[in-house]
């Protein structure tokens, strides 16, 4: 298994995964279920993601070596496997698309006047294309590049409203019971699910001191920003926060002081261009990946190609329509399903490393047996 | 055809390159850009005539002039909605409004009558309009303040926004954005407070000034265009500080003294708050008018229940500085050591009382008229959420929470040299 | 070669017919006949005359071997015995002279080559207010004397090639044994011996063969003209190539990084040097990104522009004849042809025709209503922000090329997309095994004391991580011990 990825670039991806989607639209949707709770469904839901990631992390250290389709693979066979990566692969690919629906949205409502759709989906296919080829290992050292800047960006769109927020917004918690909360958590599945990319990185990571530790306190960083954005969130827009689709650049727009600065918000557009950017990139790497084990493609282009004219076109459909997709994604039935899958998805981890566990000791008592003998 | 292949495969990143540069260069090259297609607004005013909103628009219009108001003009235009007065504005001009650099929207006091909430709609919805846009009430027509406008940025380099600004600064007045607006909208309490704002019209060009006005009426709907500076000019701002209360979008009133005194002094934000007190004989002076001003700040403010009855203290950290003495008697400067506090004991006593006398005033003005100014229903609610649901239970009517409850202002004073 | 000498001189003379600087001396060494062949010009006569010629007329001995000419007879430093034809060719070609003598196979190579080379002067790339100002000239003899006598060790090892069919050009690869990664050395040890040209006139001719990544625009290969520099980078693990003819010496591994340092930070204070680093990094981003992002705000994001900028712009960009595009393309065209002309113009002319193009670009182009005033003034901070960093010059100016086209297409969008292609190319953009935006990225802790800033001497044990050195030492300073 070659090891690619070191921990510090296994953790900011994860970290992106964990930011991305979460604070731009999602924001509204959960405030539209859970109102004044809003906050504390994006809490709930996160601590459901830790627990799952400390899960494939703590698998990982038993397995160090094995990676993600291995396991499933031996554990269940290959037909249902590849079944399971197909599912995964269609999955990724819908987070992927809306994703860069996310990030049309920005462009058509905040920052151009006027775009042509056939220009954007021309010098983006061509993006995806060549990024979605690229390997994990240099999409970790990509973002170690943008990191730091992106980083204090954020936390600098976060100091202005911090002074804005008011407690009538926050309180009371569970004025309405736990419905709301378990409600919001249900439908708004498709914004989390972060684990999902550890699964892929299973096996890739160079073994380092304190694989663990860094690992979670970069999760634990990226969880509390999150849920201190929610905070601010919530707290500075109170009633208004389901009319407020684009979050991050509408937060620093609503405090007086940054938005007097001159064009703050033009900031965190920019920074939330470059981080959703990176998340439909490692969305598409992922589908790509699963793609390529379900069709037994051994090099890369292929699944490359196919993953990113897959997501082209079905951005070139659904073009302007990112409330129809979102609104399929979670007030559907179809949240139901994708609350489900990573349910399952985590559940079939965990039975596949136990079955790995049995099968590995099976073969060692026959070894001893063998040998005594 | 395999070498032309392979020569393209080991070059694809410079031919991707070129692709993209020749199919998008042409249409790059011809682009106009988008500024020049723009009306670029940075005010917009709205009045109600026959019927009809009346829109009068200060927009960017560049003369080669470094002299900013030079480069503003004013557009009007008419429609039964906003967005159809704002199509208008645009067949008239030849140009798409831009509302990414409109700071202020102005209404006028007509409109009040009507819940502002159906004509701030379109802004709400629009994502040309930063939301940050000030709300401001005009006591003459909205048409009267942008012509001001237009004349001030003249002669002051002001705009709109800037006049509103040092208003919240300095008064209860937080954030009047159409944001804020629709946040106290959906409350419980419905209420929201806008600055009002006059023209004051020169007496010399008065005469000049309704002649222009009336041109620019009867051709408002073929988009009259009117430069207001010098010669058909607006007038001036003025800004006597009032404050106008709605409630669920409609003018109700406008504050009185006592009521801005008791809110400015119980906003965390407000600085400059001014106190005057008369009759002061002390050691220092005899008979005289003291104005001491606010330097620093803290409101603590505490929600609790007394008797099954909702009480609020506020406490404040006040810290003052003296900003003038007008006394009878000839008291010298100099036989007075500059280090002692002039915040005698007479004078804290008289600052308390007159801040009790202004604090009964509003709380029976808040009640008689059932106004929750300061969102008290989503505060207690917040804070005291049992007791809260239980009080609204007890009382007869829950909608006249405002009945039984109390508020307490504890001064903490301070003299700063 | 044979024994008899009319036969030898014979051969030689037909090598370089109708070359007319070819000059046979004919004598007799003792009793036996001798001949001394070497290119006028090249030859240092006087040496010759009065080390060699004279010498031999002296002697009235007789000699058994020519082997033993050098010892007794000749006052001459280097004298070398060679019998293969190439190689005397090669030696008379290089300003050599050859002794022959009748009934000997083996000639002499005779050391009497000097060439007119310039003095060692302080390069115009790499000018320091502080520190040594001595730069590389065109000897590779001289050149490595100069890195001999900064690096006085005699583990300081020189593998010498020689490469070009008609130029036959001594190269020589320096490393320092035990610092240095041997593996590196054998590949570019490899590379160079597989060069097969007509003639290598520059060490960029060479370049290309190095490169790991082929029809890059990017710097694989790191360049400087000074020996102090070298050697630094010697100490780091690096392998420099040494190109005859040549002032630029060639050094491998390359990291984006080295570019950003220069001599003076290490000549001058920390804090200083931290400082002029930031303003480097900064210089990077204001020269591609600025015209790039201008033209962005002006054609696509109007709304991103405060106010009364606003209305700056828009007065001073109404009713020109060029779209605002076509503008920022008039106006940086009109500045690489100005740059193009400074450079070949002759002196006497200089100053007439800067002023001509200062009045042309600055005034009257401006007051025509041609271009406007912000454009110029864009390009002209981007085009001398380039200069903070001389030797990624020709790479940033096609990177601003670059980005005004992706500014000026699809506005901030075009600039992000292209910002992360390029540096998702680049940070697979590894050379011999070193990341090319190491120690950024991969992030590497140790190195990062000599990167966005600078910290003393003293704290700077090891050598970097960044570039694949001999891992088994090192450390650079160890209490003041020697490694």
């Amino acid at each position: 298994m070659e090891k690619t990825i070191n921990v510090r670039q296994a953790s900011l991806l994860l970290v992106i995964f964990t930011v991305a989607l979460k604070l731009s639209v999602l924001p509204a949707m959960i405030s539209d279920y859970s109102a004044i709770d809003g906050y504390i469904t994006c809490f709930f839901a996160l601590i459901i993601d830790f627990i799952c990631t400390l899960t494939i992390i703590l698998i990982m250290r038993k397995l160090p070596d094995t990676n993600f389709f291995e396991l499933i693979t031996q554990a269940f066979g290959k037909v249902i496997s590849k079944i399971i990566f197909l599912f995964m692969s269609i999955y990724f690919i819908l987070k992927s698309i809306i994703s860069l629906l996310e990030l049309h949205d920005y462009y058509i409502t905040a920052l151009f006047e006027d775009i042509k759709p056939i220009y954007f989906l021309f010098v983006l296919s061509f993006l995806l294309l060549y990024l979605f080829n690229r390997s994990f290992r240099n999409l970790g050292r990509t973002l170690q590049v943008f990191f730091w800047p992106l980083l204090i960006g954020l936390l600098f769109t976060l100091i202005y409203p911090i002074s804005d927020i008011q407690l009538t917004n926050l309180l009371p918690i569970f004025s309405d019971g736990p419905y709301p909360i378990f409600n919001g958590i249900v439908h708004t599945a498709i914004g989390f699910g972060d684990f999902m990319i550890m699964l892929l990185l299973m096996g890739h990571i160079k073994p380092a001191k304190n694989t663990t530790k860094i690992l979670i306190s970069y999760l634990s960083f990226a969880m509390l920003f999150v849920v201190l954005f929610y905070i601010c969130f919530q707290g500075s827009f109170g009633a208004t926060s389901v009319g407020q689709t684009l979050a991050l650049s509408d937060l620093p727009l609503h405090n007086p002081y940054p938005a007097n600065l001159g064009k703050l918000e033009w900031l965190t557009i920019l920074i939330w261009t470059i981080i959703l950017l990176f998340e439909s990139t490692i969305l598409g790497k992922c589908a790509c990946k699963c793609f390529g084990v379900v069709f037994n493609c051994s090099e890369k282009k292929t699944p490359a190609m196919v993953v990113s004219t897959i997501v082209v076109n079905l951005l070139g459909i659904t073009y302007l329509k990112l409330y129809n997709m979102i609104a399929f994604a979670i007030r559907s039935w179809f949240s139901v399903v994708i609350f489900a899958f990573h349910f399952i998805l985590i559940i079939l981890t965990i039975i596949a490393y136990i079955i790995y566990q049995n099968k590995e000791k099976k073969y060692e008592k026959y070894l001893q047996e063998n040998n005594a003998e | 055809m395999k070498n032309i292949y392979k020569k393209i495969m080991r070059n694809k990143i410079f031919y991707v390159f070129l692709i993209i540069i020749v199919i998008m260069f042409p249409s790059t090259l011809y682009n106009e850009s988008d500024k020049d297609r723009t009306l670029v607004v940075t005010s917009i005013g709205i009045d109600k005539e026959d019927n009809d909103y009346k829109l009068t628009v200060l927009a960017v219009i560049p003369k080669g002039s470094e002299d900013i108001s030079a480069n503003l003009e004013i557009f009007t235009s008419k429609g039964e909605t906003i967005a159809e007065a704002l199509d208008q504005a645009s067949a008239n001009t030849g140009k798409e409004v831009g509302l990414a650099h409109c700071d202020s929207i102005v209404l006028s006091q007509d409109i009040l009558n009507d819940n502002i909430s159906i004509i701030l709609d379109y802004f709400i919805r629009t994502s040309n309009l930063a939301t940050n846009a000030s709300l401001i009430i005009s006591e003459n027509s909205a048409e009267e303040l942008i012509k001001a406008t237009k004349s001030s940025n003249n002669y002051l380099d002001l705009s709109l926004k800037s006049i509103v600004m040092h208003d919240e600064k300095s008064s209860m007045l937080n954030n009047t954005t159409i944001e804020s607006f629709y946040k106290t909208y959906f409350s419980k309490s419905g209420t929201f407070c806008l600055p009002l704002l006059t023209t004051e019209q020169p007496e010399k060009q008065s005469s000049e000034q309704s002649g222009g006005q009336e041109s620019g009426q009867a051709g408002s709907s073929s988009g009259s265009n009117e430069s207001g500076s010098g010669e058909s000019g607006g007038g001036k701002i003025k800004n006597n500080q009032k404050v106008v209360l709605l409630k669920q979008g409609k003018k109700v009133r406008e504050l009185n003294e006592d009521e801005k005194f008791i809110y400015n002094l119980i906003s965390p934000t407000s600085e400059n708050i001014k106190i005057k007190i008369e009759n002061i004989n002390d050691n220092y002076v005899t008979n005289s008018t003291e104005v001491y001003q606010q330097i620093k700040k803290f409101v603590l403010p505490i929600y609790k229940f007394r008797d099954g009855k909702p009480i609020v203290t506020y406490h404040i950290w006040l810290s003052l500085m003296i900003d003038e003495i007008s006394s009878d008697s000839n008291y010298s400067f100099a036989s007075i050591d500059g280090l002692q506090s002039f915040l005698s004991d007479i004078a804290k006593e008289k600052i308390n009382m007159q801040v009790n006398e202004k604090l009964e005033s509003t709380l029976k003005t808040m009640k008689e008229n059932n106004e929750d100014i300061l969102g008290f229903y989503d505060k207690f609610n917040a804070f005291t959420h049992n007791k809260w649901e239980k009080y609204l239970t007890e009382i007869d009517n829950p909608d006249n929470y405002l009945e039984n409850l109390n508020i307490e202002i504890k001064l903490y004073l301070n003299y700063v040299i | 070669m044979k024994k008899n000498l009319s036969e030898n001189i014979q051969f030689l003379k037909d090598t370089f017919i109708e070359s007319d600087e070819l000059i046979v001396k004919e004598m007799k060494i003792g009793s036996k006949p001798c001949a001394i062949i070497y290119l006028l010009g090249l030859c240092d006569t006087t040496s010759l005359s009065k080390f060699v010629i004279q010498p031999i007329m002296d002697f009235k001995g007789t000699i058994k071997k020519i082997s033993d000419i050098p010892s007794d007879i000749l006052y001459l430093s280097e004298a070398v015995s060679e019998d293969k034809d190439k190689e005397i060719i090669s030696n008379i070609l290089k300003g050599k002279a050859i002794l022959l003598v009748e009934g000997e196979k083996t000639t002499l190579i005779l050391a009497v080559d000097k060439f007119k080379e310039r003095a060692i002067a302080e390069p115009p790339t790499s000018t320091v207010l502080k520190g040594p100002r001595a730069g590389f000239v065109e000897n590779l003899k001289t050149n490595l004397a100069s890195i001999r006598k900064i690096l006085a060790t005699p583990k300081l090892k020189t593998i010498n090639l020689k490469v070009g069919k008609h130029t036959d050009t001594a190269i020589s690869i320096v490393y320092i044994d035990g610092i240095a990664d041997k593996n590196i050395v054998d590949i570019v040890n490899k590379r160079l011996s597989e060069v097969n040209i007509d003639g290598i006139i520059d060490s960029y001719y060479i370049a290309s063969y190095l490169e790991e990544h082929k029809n890059s625009m990017f710097k694989q290969i790191g360049n400087n003209e000074k020996p102090d520099i070298t050697a630094s980078k010697l100490l780091e693990g690096r392998i420099a190539i040494i190109v005859d003819g040549s002032p630029m010496v060639l050094t491998v591994p390359f990291v984006y990084l080295e570019d950003l340092q220069s001599g003076d930070d290490y000549y001058n204070n920390n804090a200083r040097a931290s400082f002029v680093r930031w303003i480097r990094i900064l210089s990077i981003f204001v020269s591609i990104l600025t015209p790039g992002l201008y033209i962005a705000i002006v054609l696509h994001h109007y709304k991103a522009i405060p106010l009364k900028f606003l209305i700056t712009i828009v007065n001073t960009t109404k009713g020109l004849p060029l779209t605002p595009f076509a503008e920022i393309l008039f106006v940086l065209l009109l500045f690489e042809i100005l740059y193009e002309a400074s450079l070949r113009m002759p002196k006497y002319l200089g100053l007439a025709l800067s002023i001509v193009g200062a009045l042309i670009l600055g005034d009257t182009a401006v007051q025509a209503g041609l271009i406007s005033p912000p454009a110029v003034m864009i390009v002209a901070i981007s085009g001398l922000t380039i200069y903070c960093i001389p030797d990624q010059a020709p790479q940033l100016y096609i990177l601003r090329m670059l980005y005004t086209f992706a500014g000026g297409m699809l506005g901030f969008f075009g600039i992000i997309c292209l910002t992360l292609f390029l540096i998702s190319y680049l940070s697979d953009f590894d050379n011999y095994g070193s990341p090319y935006f190491a120690p950024l990225s991969p992030f590497i802790k140790s190195d990062t004391k000599d990167f966005l800033y600078k910290t003393d001497l003293i704290n700077m044990n090891d050598r970097p991580l960044s570039i694949k050195n001999n891992r088994n030492n090192i450390r650079r300073q160890r209490n003041g011990k020697d490694n």
